[in-house]
């Protein structure tokens, strides 16, 4: 290789490795102050999801809402609701953390790809409170582990890309609308019922039409039922969400640098 | 080129809703909508400059005049909505204000961010951190938590972090090196800011040019802003001249309001014009005209003389040299820019100067000596001259003449052309603060024609040298000067007859000189009786027949050259207010009507090479 690609190629790796530290940095100046504010501190990270789905479960439970599928249903539902949780961390981490970092943007000309990052180092922390928790489940439901369990922890990655593929398209519109972040919550409780999260998919009806045009379905419970050793059937949908979901990452990746060099001018 | 801005527009929108909802729209249809006069206004209109790497340039210009938005397109803060902005490079806005820190952070945890910020490497952060610390004197407080840290300190870390750490492009919005409490930092600064000037691209936006004079970096460029738009865009050598147009900027519109006094003007410029006036070239002294010009232009749009359907001009009651030397002219140039020749006009001026206002529009001349007795007119002269007589406000005696003139013509709604609006433009090339450019660009010159009624005045001498010799700022009154004028009176008369046209009738504060009543061919004017609606037309009718018109510079003598008739105006100082344009003026005027006219230093030493010349004229 010429050396002047050898440099190009380095100077290249040490622009991104000086935005990940900025991003760090970002990141560590956040979270910081964030849970300083708190009487629990980081014990609400963990409670967090804890909190959402054990209400669901027992209505789950109840009500038989995955009388056909032949798993453990408490993990089934916990399992799905931290991969639906996953994905809203990607969709509202960049857009909680774009605003709260507003007055840097406003004053200082940086790489934008920094907030990426930074949101990123959230959602990975919070990631990896949900693994643990997925672990301590498997652990009290006595479920043992297979090899596929390390592939379902490789596919968390992308219900992230999914979820930023959203997420920092909206943005930078927090910036001139908060609409989106308000509207946000009622999102997630629409997606929560449209999305196989807490139910195993019908065989017919509407709900089943629904699952089947929501990109999401496949990721979810492909990766579960290898979380849950459970047959991987539709797999092809899977791949074409998965490419999806990267294209639009893609197109999103553009969209955001654009906009926020508009949107920041509305920074109040 | 590290910085190039191609003919930029930058909009804003007066409400914050609206400017909402245009942001957004713009996002999704980035060509959508047009310019809303009532809702957007341009903080910058038609931009276009550039700078090359290594290159200072200074932006100078008022508040509000687009400074900071070119600071900030050039940081990327802010997107053009019209236009090209392409910068090289790693741009730094310098400045104090403490970004991004919280309570909580530790002192060189919010260092190490701004540092990263700003871009510095990973591999630097801790050692430029620990020299900013050394700098800054702060390593008590390095371990501290920001709440912890005293707020002067926080400011002064920003700062230095900002200049301290690399970029290709600094630009500084304010001043350069800003006061602070620490001189021994404030000199740490400076260096600093000595090393960047050296090796770096600067930008820098400023106020005052002042605060530049007393720097000794050195800077290439220079932007001048006036409410968006450019007035300058060059060469820094001009800098000091560039200085003088920014004070005129920011201080014309408050002098034109009546606000300021012009004294106020001549003493922010008057230091830098005595010290650079040799070095003026025309192109330089042109551009602060034409600064002064455009706001002057701008004052008389928005005396909206266009919208009403009459238009009253004057009164005018100050010396009778400036009405016909620049007040009429400017008359003349108005009317014909602003198309008001078929307009219903009424001119206001005294003592029979009608008939040079023939020359301007169609329009009705009312004579302020119609108006009221010859008493209460002398009366109104009188309390005038212990005032200004060259208005720069409308005098409650203008007033009541204006009220007297809109009763007698039932005139309901009017515009009024007052003539403060021009000393007011003049004023600063009659102090010699600006060139004579503004007189050329807003007066329009023409030969008069004599008027062709017969002369009441039967007895007048058939060969005369008409005369009148008063004193004024640029031939003094005194012992020497008296003698020069008894010297010319006596030896002209001894060759040829005289006429004074001095009528006993005062309208302006200058001194008549008192000639030997025992001179026999001496023809005096005030023996006969002549009343003040008819005295300027007399005047005229005797200069058109005079051989030769000799007077003091600019008085009414000098109307004889208009009309044709051979004219010499003297002088004996070259530092009266008006006299230097005068002078300037005297010799376009001459070259461009072919007049016949003659301006004359006069001495006791050169009376007898006067007398020749007017031998040389009459003969």
């Amino acid at each position: 290789m010429p050396s002047l690609y050898k440099e190009e190629i380095k100077s290249k790796i040490d622009r991104w490795l000086d935005i990940i530290n900025l991003g760090y940095l970002l990141f560590r100046r956040d979270f910081q102050y964030r849970f300083r504010l708190t009487y629990f501190g980081y014990v609400w990270a963990f409670v967090r999801p804890l909190l959402g789905v054990v209400p669901l479960i027992i209505i789950g439970k109840q009500f038989k809402f995955a009388e056909g599928a032949s798993v453990n249903y408490e993990m089934f539902s916990f399992i799905g609701f931290i991969l639906l949780q996953i994905f809203w961390d990607a969709v509202v981490i960049p857009q909680w953390f774009i605003r709260r970092i507003r007055r840097i943007v406003k004053n200082i000309f940086f790489p934008y790809e920094a907030i990426i990052i930074a949101s990123l180092f959230y959602i990975l922390f919070y990631l990896s409170i949900y693994i643990v928790e997925i672990f301590i489940g498997f652990f009290i439901f006595k479920l043992h582990f297979s090899f596929k369990v390390l592939l379902g922890l490789f596919l968390l990655f992308l219900f992230i890309i999914a979820g930023l593929s959203i997420g920092i398209a909206i943005a930078p519109l927090i910036f001139i609308y908060l609409d989106f972040r308000y509207s946000l919550p009622f999102f997630y409780n629409i997606l929560l019922w449209l999305t196989p999260v807490v139910y195993a998919s019908p065989k017919k009806g509407l709900l089943f039409f629904i699952n089947k045009i929501n990109p999401l379905t496949y990721l979810l419970n492909t990766t579960r039922s290898l979380f849950l050793n459970a047959d991987v059937s539709i797999f092809s949908y899977f791949f074409a969400g998965t490419v999806f979901f990267v294209f639009l990452f893609i197109a999103s990746l553009k969209f955001y640098y654009y906009a926020i060099s508009i949107a920041k001018e509305q920074i109040l | 080129m590290m910085i190039l801005f191609d003919k930029v527009y930058k909009s804003y929108y007066k409400d914050v809703d609206f400017a909402r909802k245009k942001t957004f729209q713009r996002i999704f249809f980035p060509t959508h909508g047009t310019f809303i006069k009532e809702k957007e206004f341009y903080a910058l209109q038609n931009i276009s400059f550039s700078l090359k790497e290594g290159e200072k340039l200074l932006v100078v210009g008022p508040p509000r005049s687009g400074k900071t938005t070119v600071a900030k397109l050039i940081c990327q803060l802010i997107y053009p909505t019209k236009g090209k902005v392409e910068i090289k490079g790693k741009t730094r806005w310098v400045g104090s204000v403490r970004v991004g820190c919280t309570p909580f952070m530790s002192l060189k945890e919010y260092i190490s961010l701004l540092l990263a910020l700003y871009g510095v490497s990973r591999r630097n952060i801790s050692k430029v951190s620990t020299a900013i610390i050394e700098r800054c004197q702060a390593g008590e407080f390095f371990s501290k938590k920001i709440a912890d840290v005293p707020h002067i300190l926080l400011r002064d870390i920003s700062y230095y972090t900002s200049i301290y750490t690399d970029a290709d492009i600094y630009v500084f919005d304010g001043m350069l090196i800003s006061k602070r409490d620490n001189s021994s930092f404030e000199e740490i600064c400076r260096e600093r800011i000595k090393k960047i000037m050296r090796n770096n691209t600067v930008v820098i936006t400023t106020r005052e040019m002042k605060e530049h004079f007393e720097e000794e970096f050195k800077i290439d460029k220079l932007l001048f802003l006036k409410e968006g738009r450019c007035i300058y865009e060059g060469d820094i050598k001009k800098e000091y001249i560039m200085y003088s147009l920014n004070i005129f900027l920011r201080e014309i519109d408050s002098y034109f309001e009546g606000e300021k006094e012009i004294s106020s003007l001549a003493e922010k410029v008057s230091f830098i014009y005595k010290k650079y006036r040799k070095e003026l070239s025309n192109d330089d002294n042109f551009v602060i005209s034409s600064g002064v010009s455009a706001m002057f232009e701008k004052k008389i749009e928005e005396s909206r003389i266009m919208d009403k359907k009459c238009l009253i001009v004057g009164p005018y009651i100050s010396d009778v040299g400036l009405e016909f030397i620049y007040w009429i002219p400017f008359l003349k140039w108005l009317f014909q820019r602003y198309r008001l020749t078929k307009k219903k006009t009424v001119f206001i001026s005294r003592c029979g100067m009608g008939y040079l206002y023939k020359g301007v529009g169609c329009g009705e001349y009312i004579d302020i000596c119609s108006l009221m007795s010859e008493d209460e007119f002398v009366r109104m002269i009188e309390n005038l001259q212990t005032t200004n007589m060259k208005p720069l406000t409308i005098s409650p005696y203008e007033r009541g003449i204006i009220d007297k003139v809109v009763e007698k013509s039932k005139v309901k709604e009017y515009a009024l052309m007052h003539p403060s609006i021009v000393f007011k433009l003049f004023l600063p090339v009659w102090k010699g603060l600006i060139s004579p450019e503004p007189i050329f660009k807003f007066t329009i010159y023409d030969k008069i024609t004599p008027p062709l009624d017969e002369l009441r005045i039967k007895d007048l001498p058939k060969k005369y040298i008409a005369v009148k010799l008063s004193f004024c700022s640029h031939l003094p009154f005194g012992e020497e000067n008296e003698e020069i004028f008894r010297i010319i009176v006596e030896e002209l008369s001894k060759r040829y007859m005289l006429v004074d046209l001095s009528a006993g009738i005062q309208l302006d504060k200058h001194k008549e000189f008192l000639y030997s009543r025992k001179n026999k061919n001496i023809y005096f004017l005030k023996d006969r009786k002549v009343s003040y609606e008819e005295l300027i037309n007399i005047q005229l009718q005797i200069i058109k027949g005079a051989c030769l018109c000799i007077g003091t510079h600019s008085n009414i003598t000098s109307l004889g050259a208009f009309m044709g008739v051979k004219t010499i105006n003297l002088y004996s100082e070259e530092k009266g207010v008006f006299l230097a344009d005068r002078l300037i003026l005297g010799s376009y005027l001459k070259e461009k009507l072919s007049l016949p006219i003659y301006s004359f230093k006069v001495g006791k030493s050169n009376i007898s090479l006067l007398l020749d010349k007017i031998s040389g004229l009459v003969n």
